[in-house]
């Protein structure tokens, strides 16, 4: 994998989280069998205000996998695509030829959570294993909608005390196809926001 | 339709915001309310419209700031109401219309930690109870988004989901 944009890289949260993500997706790639390039990898604080543009255009069709974990640490997965993305990649996992899948059927959700699951549980063993300590994914849960709606979704469940999320936003696309997908990571408490003094 | 509304300009309502407007060239816009609830506010006397875009159902003695006045029902709806009243709006003749609320994941081991949507309606509709303003229409709850538009000019709200159907409140 290449890491071509490497952003605001301080504090072990960011280290962490960016060994956890790298890790998040050397599974997907597994998965797809498509080697992965990295475009992008930022870890920042975002304002409430400015949480409806994390997926890109707020009212763009986004499908993604949401996961919860808890344990030494508490926090958000969101792996998303581009709906006609998500399509792709699920024709590539199910060996089906491009523009095979055309909506989101009880194979294809399945897909896409499976996805969720290796992405997530990825980058949590990676983690865990840095710190030592046991950290726990939630089931996966596909989501297809309107990509502000999804991240509605992690809004109210990290805001109810603060005004800013910590994020760490991954870009990340296939090598030899268009295409491309977003791993958020938003740490509400525990040992990945310990740093937070020095922003995570 | 669409040719009125794109001659219009929109005015976006943020996440926990709350704006109000008396510009009738002018529509309030909520884009891509997921659990959150968009309020919608009119006084068809004065023509005066205002929209909350609620996050959360209750502050619990969370201070709020200037920026996110609307970010919990039970203290934006009241800050809304308020500011209206100071632009020339009567309570007895505000009307509400409400949408929003989902329920956004449904899988099984993780919806049981999301009844924010639901906890949200119920949190505004009680706020606007208190101030005796109606709910004249809702399309609230269920599983995808949508993006809401109130039109200053007549007070009309229009909903967009997810799944692309379009619906006048």
């Amino acid at each position: 994998m290449t890491i071509h944009t490497y952003t605001n890289a301080k504090g072990p949260w960011h280290k962490l989280a960016s060994l956890g993500a790298m890790n998040a997706l050397a599974g997907i790639s597994r998965m797809i069998n498509l080697e992965i390039q990295v475009s992008k990898l930022d870890a920042r604080g975002v304002a409430m205000t400015e949480a409806q543009g994390l997926l890109g255009e707020p009212e763009a069709i986004v499908v993604g996998v949401y996961l919860s974990y808890g344990g030494a640490s508490r926090g958000h997965i969101l792996l998303a695509f581009p709906e006609e993305i998500a399509f792709e990649m699920i024709d590539l996992v199910l060996g089906q030829a491009p523009g095979t899948t055309l909506d989101l059927g009880e194979m294809e959700v399945s897909v896409m959570g499976e996805m969720g699951n290796i992405a997530g549980s990825f980058f949590l063993n990676e983690l865990s294993d840095s710190i030592g300590a046991p950290i726990y994914p939630s089931p996966p849960a596909p989501i297809r909608d309107m990509a502000s709606a999804i991240v509605d979704v992690i809004v109210s469940q990290t805001m109810e005390t603060r005004d800013m999320l910590h994020v760490l936003d991954l870009v990340f696309r296939a090598n030899s196809q268009e295409l491309r997908g977003q791993l958020l990571v938003i740490p509400v408490e525990g040992v990945l926001t310990a740093d937070q003094g020095q922003g995570p | 339709m669409n040719q009125v509304v794109n001659a219009l300009k929109s005015e976006v309502v943020g996440l926990g915001e709350f704006h109000v407007s008396e510009d009738t060239s002018t529509m309030l816009v909520c884009i891509g309310l997921g659990s959150c609830v968009g309020v919608c506010l009119y006084d068809a006397r004065i023509r005066l419209a205002g929209m909350a875009h609620v996050v959360l159902p209750a502050s619990r003695g969370t201070a709020m700031t200037d920026t996110h006045d609307a970010k919990y029902a039970d203290i934006g709806v009241p800050r809304l109401v308020e500011k209206m009243r100071s632009l020339g709006a009567v309570s007895s003749r505000i009307t509400a219309k409400i949408c929003g609320g989902a329920s956004m994941l449904v899988s099984p081991g993780v919806s049981d930690l999301f009844n924010t949507g639901e906890r949200n309606v119920t949190a505004v509709v009680q706020a606007l109870e208190r101030e005796r303003i109606r709910v004249v229409a809702r399309d609230v709850g269920q599983h995808h988004g949508r993006t809401v538009k109130l039109f200053v000019a007549t007070g009309a709200v229009v909903v967009l989901s997810a799944n692309k159907t379009l619906l006048e409140l």
